[in-house]
């Protein structure tokens, strides 16, 4: 086996993902702690509350946070909810456009029912003058309407005057940057994170710094299931689950090669 | 099967990523430099327009303190000629004295105090022994002031560092799950968007 072919490895995983996507299993899912605590602040939330989404991801994570993007974006749109978009990833400004795609279709008005300030560079810093000035910092939308003349941004100053902060991230700024920076104005963040993000942001969930975590596929076919509005994620979490079963799979057997191997002694030459 | 000849290059250009598994070759080449390419470009723009909306323009207006940011960015420019590097050294002074200056402001409070605060728990649930006894554990690692002279300390930091390869293990798991994510994205793509096999 020491001569085994890698590529099989590949040919195995492609079958595992695209066989339920032909034929799908309908693998149940089940709702986290991380993602109903989520579910459950957004649905108290009250119509024309105002709440700042980031788009800090890449498009390599699009996959995963996108679906977790568009069923977190149903859901306030069905709660009536007001939108400030913003990007500090300077990839990540293109998807804001997509939620305003989606408020429009909706028949919201832009401006009036969501904003979008597009891409602020200088990370940490950046998002530092940000909460302590939304419109002084940014200074125009995407557009290049002047941020003082935009209806939705009439009373709002600084983050205290957000009801809610969902960030979307897969490196930095992420978690830690934000709670951070938002420590000081008191309102509540909740995270979409890429599943290579999710282990250090756990620790400010157990320190009550942040309400929940949707996390990856997973978490955004969670977050379908709970609106009730099967997605994308939803159809993708059998080719998920099996190719876990692949990766598990292929960790047990490389072991057990690899121990099987080292007992048989060395043949002679 | 799309008729869209954005999905086409996307699904070709994917094709030609996924190439690399069966060996390297000219088509992956291609690819990764129109990536590289493609990247690089879109940065420049964006930068641009930063530059252009939030230093020429309030400078156009008569906001004179946009000079600031504006002059030291220029600095950074000094870097290509050996005689006046020197000169770069205080934009780079601003940013990193800045960039930990704000990160430290919060971080005692957010990532020292409250985290100490949230392992201050009661032991009577198995995940509240789980998280003092593993952060005790790897602190007791760490402990290298006085070293670890008694066998306590160093069952403590024994366990420890089994803790952290726990941790470890799971971060990985987690970005296993990220790629796993992403290889999905990119099969539906080639097999329901651009071919259209798979049915929505």
């Amino acid at each position: 086996m020491k001569n085994f072919d890698v590529r099989w490895l590949y040919v195995v995983l492609v079958l595992a993902i695209l066989i339920p996507m032909l034929r799908p299993i309908g693998i149940p899912v089940k709702i986290g702690t991380w993602t109903k605590a989520v579910h459950e602040y957004m649905d108290k939330l009250n119509a024309g509350d105002v709440v700042l989404i980031c788009s800090d991801y890449t498009a390599a994570t699009e996959n995963e946070l996108g679906a977790m993007r568009d069923a977190i974006v149903k859901h306030l749109l069905k709660k009536n909810v007001k939108s400030v978009l913003i990007a500090f990833n300077s990839q990540g400004a293109p998807f804001s456009n997509k939620i305003v795609a989606m408020y429009g279709r909706a028949g919201k008005v832009y401006g009036t029912d969501m904003v979008d300030l597009g891409y602020l560079a200088g990370g940490e810093k950046a998002l530092t003058s940000f909460f302590a000035d939304l419109k002084r910092s940014t200074g125009k939308d995407v557009r290049g309407t002047a941020t003082d003349s935009i209806p939705i941004l009439k009373n709002i100053k600084t983050l205290s005057d957000i009801r809610l902060v969902i960030e979307t991230a897969s490196g930095v700024p992420g978690p830690a940057e934000y709670v951070r920076q938002a420590a000081s104005y008191g309102t509540p963040l909740v995270f979409g994170l890429s599943s290579g993000l999710v282990s250090s942001a756990t620790v400010y969930l157990q320190s009550r710094q942040a309400i929940g975590i949707v996390s990856g596929l997973q978490g955004a076919a969670e977050y379908e299931k709970l609106t009730g509005q099967i997605g994308y994620a939803t159809s993708a979490m059998d080719s998920q689950s099996l190719s876990y079963m692949t990766y598990i799979a292929a960790i047990v057997l490389g072991n057990v090669i690899h121990f099987n191997s080292r007992r048989k002694p060395e043949p002679r030459t | 099967m799309s008729t869209d000849a954005g999905v086409w290059l996307g699904g070709l250009l994917t094709i030609a990523v996924f190439s690399l598994m069966w060996k390297e070759n000219p088509f992956y080449r291609v690819a990764e430099f129109a990536l590289v390419g493609v990247s690089s470009g879109y940065a420049l723009t964006l930068g641009w327009e930063n530059i252009v909306n939030r230093g020429i323009e309030p400078l156009m207006k008569g906001n004179a303190v946009v000079l600031i940011p504006l002059v030291l960015s220029l600095l950074l420019f000094a870097k290509l000629d050996k005689k006046s590097a020197w000169l770069a050294r205080y934009p780079m002074a601003v940013m990193i004295g800045l960039g930990t200056a704000v990160s430290l402001r919060a971080a005692v409070k957010t990532d020292f105090i409250n985290q100490i605060g949230a392992t201050m728990l009661p032991l009577t649930t198995l995940d509240n022994v789980i998280i003092v006894v593993g952060t005790l554990s790897v602190l007791t690692y760490f402990f290298f002031t006085v070293g670890l002279k008694s066998s306590a300390q160093q069952r403590g930091a024994q366990l420890g560092r089994a803790v952290m390869m726990i941790s470890f293990g799971a971060q990985l798991g987690s970005v296993a799950m990220q790629r796993a994510a992403l290889l999905i994205g990119r099969i539906d793509f080639i097999f329901r968007v651009w071919l259209g096999i798979v049915k929505s």
